[in-house]
């Protein structure tokens, strides 16, 4: 299945887009949570997510949105007036990147085991120490086993059309879970693209007003929210959140064929997307902009010939497993490409290495599979780069040993 | 060649240097960095025996700027405080400087700092306070004043966090407010804060000119400078220094040290006495309303022992101890022992 991932294919004489704006990540989200009519903002400042809410003061500033707007003392604070301002029925967003997402932790656990759905945006940034200010993915990798939904986009366009979807699934009544939107630092929260804006109207159609319902704090609805419950509810309450997880593929999928619905068909596939991979013996697969080099270096080398593709995982948190594993065992051999790191984890390889390799694991048809650890701290991942991944992944299938499993791309040594 | 002139360590200016600056040209906190190497140049302070620390922002990043042959630990956002009072216990006998920001102390940091105060940690403390998180590009602090506009144009509604009354209340011992661009007063008063053994909290106005120096904010250099409010001129007489100060009985407060040294003040502000802790949170608070920049050494406390002291450190610092001196003989397990038999 091919598809572009570029442009919202309808045009904005039918109304559902407004107009268009050059923005960078950060200003896209800035106008997914104007479009979503968030009722609270909190903020703290930290590169590269700092755009997002210097945009987002900007445009309440020029009155062109209307939201409690407060900078908190801390990520701590901020996650905490986030997550109390979910819990009373106000729509409410936060973000940070790296160190700061990782200072406000216990904010970000209890938002998830208290099952809220606010949204907040990972501008992706290497954790200190030392310090670097580029992307690298363990900042949003942080939450992944903690009852959060977690996706990753590759364009402003994606990164807008986000927010609206994200609010959309973790709001929903079958979910309740908090949602965090992924961006690469720099690559996409300071490039800049053509970004069609959606209506108003076309917007409110599709994401509905927040209702915590029976789960709101309200002094018409007296609640005890976070209670002491020891031994006796922690099984049953965790198995709550794990049944809102697994159900939460299901609202994904929903949520994807309405906004095609209503915007034209943006996305082919709800959670994950193909490029060139009808015929493909040999793809890439990775989250975020590593998918600029990898689809480009696809179309390169099937100039050449070569039967390659590139698979591009949105959403991480679910782990869309059934449909991955379907998707990869088509192939012969597969490369995963981490961002990120998990050391002295099982053959020492990247976080999404061991999901993927745990996933395909029950497959009939298993392809070889290698991992690549790279563009870490902010470094770049050329096209170059995914030319030489695809070369090592071509090579895997026709080993029979575990010889280069895993290659470090671009590390000086 | 002319002869270079030295200290009394035999150390010259350049000795107390440290890399090129990073900071935006004008910055207040370059000024800062050149009294820091005045007072320590002045205070005949052996580089060696120092530990710089600091936390994250631009204030954060200039030690690097000073004192090239120090220690240096530079914090995460916020964590100054906590790992200077780590790095006190292991060794009290370093000198410690810290250089951190309004935002770093005063948001972020704040409940570290207050602590760190509240056992008297031995530091020279300053905060580069420009009312603004510079290094994020200038949003405001908890420091900006209410009314303060920011560069965009909107209007900060937020009372500002008093970092000289805060640290009077919490326990720092040596409480000074001064601004970037006086370095007639801020290096005497780093001297004396060098010289005083506890926390010594340096609230130093430092003007932001990228991000907060426009018409309208109160930490501009212009605002700043019309509303100085000088206590007292500054005088640091060190204990060598045998001479008679120029004291005027009647006009002039005497501050001695706990090593010996003498901190002269000179008074405008008729009858004030820096060791009178409700006189000095009464100033602040008059001179806020009056929205003036009190300046000078507000608080002095004598008496109160430092945490090293009050732990009972004694002379070796811990991390010199040996594990002979660590590590209890058998005989004490023994002993222990014996004792729970009874
Ligand atoms: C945990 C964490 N949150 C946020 C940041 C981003 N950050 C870097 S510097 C800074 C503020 C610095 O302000 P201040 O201490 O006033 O220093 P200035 O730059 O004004 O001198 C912030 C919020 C960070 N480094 N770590
Ligand atoms: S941004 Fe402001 S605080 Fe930072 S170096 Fe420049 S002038 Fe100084
Ligand atoms: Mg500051």
């Amino acid at each position: 299945m091919t598809v572009t991932m570029e442009k919202p294919k309808s045009g904005m004489s039918d109304g559902v887009y407004e107009r268009e704006e050059l923005l960078n990540g950060c200003q896209a989200v800035a106008q997914g949570v104007c479009l979503a009519d968030v009722d609270v903002i909190a903020a703290y400042p930290i590169r590269p997510y700092t755009e997002v809410m210097d945009a987002l003061s900007k445009l309440i500033a020029d009155g062109a949105f209307d939201a409690e707007y407060i900078i908190a003392d801390s990520e701590h604070s901020q996650f905490e007036i986030v997550k109390h301002a979910s819990s009373v029925n106000a729509r409410a967003f936060g973000g940070s990147s790296g160190t700061g997402w990782m200072y406000g932790m216990e904010a970000l656990t209890v938002t998830a085991t208290d099952r809220l759905p606010p949204m907040f945006v990972v501008g992706n940034r290497a954790l200190d120490d030392p310090g670097a200010f580029g992307v690298e993915h363990n900042d949003a990798m942080a939450v992944r086993d903690l009852g959060w939904l977690l996706c990753w986009v590759t364009t402003p366009q994606e990164a807008l059309e986000h927010v609206l979807i994200g609010y959309r699934v973790a709001e929903d009544k079958n979910v309740r879970m908090p949602m965090a939107l992924a961006i690469d630092g720099a690559f996409l929260t300071h490039s800049q693209h053509i970004v069609k804006i959606p209506s108003v109207a076309a917007a409110k159609k599709f994401l509905p007003q927040y209702d915590l319902a029976e789960r709101r704090l309200h002094p018409d609805n007296p609640i005890s929210v976070a209670p002491q419950a020891n031994e006796d509810w922690v099984m049953e309450i965790r198995r709550q959140n794990w049944e809102a997880a697994k159900r939460a593929r299901g609202v994904i999928k929903e949520a994807y064929k309405e906004f095609n619905a209503i915007f034209g068909e943006r996305y082919a596939q709800p959670y994950f997307d193909e490029y060139m991979t009808d015929d493909a013996e040999t793809v890439l697969i990775g989250v975020g902009t590593v998918a600029a080099p990898g689809r480009t270096a696809v179309k390169r080398l099937r100039e050449k010939g070569h039967k390659v593709g590139y698979v591009n995982l949105r959403w991480f948190r679910p782990f869309p497993t059934e449909e991955l594993r379907a998707c990869l065992s088509r192939f012969k051999s597969v490369g995963v490409v981490d961002r990120d790191f998990a050391h002295g984890s099982p053959d020492n390889c990247g976080i999404l290495m061991h999901e993927i390799r745990s996933c395909l694991y029950p497959a009939k048809n298993r392809p070889a599979i290698v991992n690549f650890i790279g563009g870490l701290g902010g470094r770049d991942l050329s096209i170059a780069d995914a030319q030489k991944m695809f070369d090592i992944t071509a090579q895997a299938a026709k080993k029979d040993s575990m010889d280069g499993y895993i290659t470090w791309i671009g590390l000086r040594e | 060649m002319a002869e270079q002139k030295i200290n009394r360590v035999s150390l010259t200016e350049k000795d107390y240097e440290g890399a090129p600056s990073t900071m935006c040209r004008g910055c207040g906190h370059d000024a800062i960095s050149a009294s820091v190497m005045r007072a320590f140049y002045d205070s005949s302070v052996d580089p060696r025996k120092v530990i710089k620390l600091s936390g994250i922002g631009c204030s954060s990043k200039t030690p690097a700027y000073f004192l090239s042959q120090s220690f240096g630990f530079n914090a995460v956002h916020g964590r100054m405080s906590a790992v200077a009072t780590g790095a006190n216990v292991a060794n009290h006998t370093l000198i410690p400087i810290g250089v951190s920001g309004d935002g770093d102390t005063a948001a972020i940091g704040l409940g570290n700092f207050c602590h760190m105060m509240r056992r008297n940690v031995n530091i020279t403390y300053i905060v580069e306070n420009n009312g603004v998180y510079g290094l994020t590009k200038g949003q405001f602090s908890a420091t900006a004043d209410k009314g303060s506009v920011m560069k965009g144009g909107k209007i900060n509604e937020m009372p500002a966090l008093d970092l000289a009354e805060l640290a009077i209340v919490l326990g720092a011992t040596y409480v000074a407010r001064s601004f970037s661009g006086d370095r007639k007063q801020l290096a005497p008063l780093i001297e004396g804060a060098l010289a005083h053994k506890g926390s010594a909290i340096l609230d130093v106005i430092s003007p932001c000119v990228t991000f907060n120096n426009h018409e309208g904010s109160t930490k501009s250099l212009k605002y700043v400078k019309e509303h100085l409010d000088p206590i007292h001129d500054v005088d640091f007489i060190p204990s060598y220094e045998n001479i008679e100060a120029d004291y005027k009985p009647g006009t002039d407060h005497m501050v001695t040290m706990h090593d010996g040294s003498r901190i002269l003040l000179h008074k405008l502000h008729e009858d004030y006495d820096p060791t009178n802790r409700m006189q000095a949170m009464q100033m602040i608070h008059a001179s806020v309303a009056e929205g003036k920049f009190l300046t000078g050494l507000i608080y002095y406390d004598p008496n109160r022992p430092d945490f090293a002291a009050e732990l009972g450190l004694g002379d070796t610092p811990l991390a010199e101890l040996g594990q002979d001196i660590l590590q209890p003989p058998p005989e004490a397990l023994e002993r222990i022992n014996a004792d729970l038999m009874k």
